[in-house]
C-alpha cells in the first residue's frame, strides 16, 4: 500500500510546499525512501509510539542531512500517511501529535515502544 | 512487544468510547514526485542518479523482510553496528557520487537473511537474453549448482511465462 499524503488538506499543502523546497538531492533521497517503503511494506525504522491503540507511528530517517520523516499507519486499514516533516527528530509524544492532526483524531493515549 | 502507556484523562477515555472517524488519506505521494519529475529537470537527474542504489536497498529491505529481522537483529547476525545497517537502507544526499554497497556488503546481508547471493550476466538479444556467465558467491553447493545452470543459456518471456530454450541442465 503506497504512502499517501495525509487528508487534511492544509497539512498536505503545506507537506508538499516542504517537499518543494527540499533541494533536487534531498529531494531525491526522500523520495527513495518513500519509494521502499511504498515498495515493500516494511518501514526501515522501529515503530516509536502508538497513538490511540490504533495508529502505529514511525520516526524514518531517510539519509543524512535529510529531514526527519513522521509516518502514521491506521492499522485498522493498513493506509501510510506522512504526518511531518522535520529538521529536528521529534519526540515519541510531538510524532504522535503529528500522526493526531495527519488522521484528523483527538490524540487519547499514546503507547511507547521501549 | 511490551508498551509503556501514558494514562489516560476520564475525559479522554469517555470520548475514546465513542467511534472516531479519521481522515480519509490524500494522493499517493508517488503522484507527487512523478508530477515534480515532469516539472524539475534537475530533480529529474538527481533522481534518476540513485536508481541503481534504490534498487539495491529495496531488494535488501525485501530480504530483511522476508527473514522477519529488525534492522537491529540483522546487524546483530551479521557482527554490524545497527547504525551501518540503518544507513544501508538509506539514501544519503550523493552529490557527485553515488555510494553503491559492496558486493561483500550484499553477501553478509543476504547472509543474515539466510539468503545466497549469485550474480547472472546476460545479454538482451531482441525478446531473448542469453546468459553468458553466471557466478554463485556464497556457501552453499545447491544454489550453485541452480545458479551455474543458467550458464549458457537462452530465456524469454512469453505471457509471462519463463521460456528456457537452450540449457545445458
Amino acid at each position: 500500500m503506497s504512502v499517501r499524503l495525509p487528508g487534511d488538506e492544509s497539512l498536505a499543502d503545506r507537506l508538499a510546499k516542504r517537499i518543494e523546497q527540499m533541494s533536487p538531492e534531498v529531494r531525491a533521497s526522500f523520495f527513495s525512501a518513500i519509494a521502499v517503503i511504498d515498495d515493500c511494506p516494511t518501514i526501515p525504522e522501529e515503530r516509536t509510539v502508538i497513538l490511540n491503540h490504533r495508529f502505529d507511528v514511525f520516526v524514518v530517517n531517510p539519509g543524512d542531512n535529510v529531514p526527519y520523516v513522521v509516518l502514521a499507519r491506521d492499522t485498522a486499514t493498513g493506509e501510510l500517511v506522512i504526518a511531518e516533516i522535520a529538521d529536528e527528530k521529534p519526540t515519541p509524544k510531538a510524532a504522535a501529535s503529528h500522526a493526531g492532526r495527519a488522521w484528523g483524531v483527538v490524540v487519547h493515549s499514546i503507547g511507547v515502544t521501549p | 512487544m511490551a508498551n509503556r502507556n501514558f494514562a489516560m484523562s476520564d475525559a479522554a477515555e469517555a470520548a475514546c468510547t465513542e467511534e472516531e472517524q479519521p481522515l480519509r488519506p490524500g494522493r499517493p505521494v508517488a503522484d507527487l514526485r512523478d508530477d515534480m519529475l515532469q516539472e524539475d529537470a534537475q530533480f529529474r537527474a538527481a533522481w534518476d542518479v540513485l536508481e541503481v542504489r534504490r534498487r539495491i536497498v529495496t531488494t535488501l529491505v525485501k530480504l530483511r523482510r522476508d527473514a522477519k529481522l529488525t534492522q537491529k537483529e540483522l546487524a546483530r547476525r551479521a557482527k554490524w553496528n545497527p547504525t551501518f545497517v540503518s544507513r544501508l537502507e538509506s539514501f544519503p544526499p550523493h552529490g557527485q557520487k553515488v555510494s553503491i554497497p559492496s558486493i561483500q556488503t550484499i553477501l553478509t546481508y543476504a547472509a543474515a537473511c539466510n539468503s545466497e547471493l549469485g550474480l547472472v550476466f546476460g545479454r538482451p538479444e531482441g525478446e531473448h537474453v542469453h546468459i553468458n556467465e553466471t557466478v554463485a558467491l556464497g556457501k552453499s553447493d545447491p544454489f550453485a549448482k541452480v545458479v551455474n545452470a543458467l550458464d549458457d543459456t537462452d530465456l524469454s518471456i512469453d505471457a509471462d511465462i519463463l521460456k528456457v530454450e537452450r540449457g545445458p541442465v
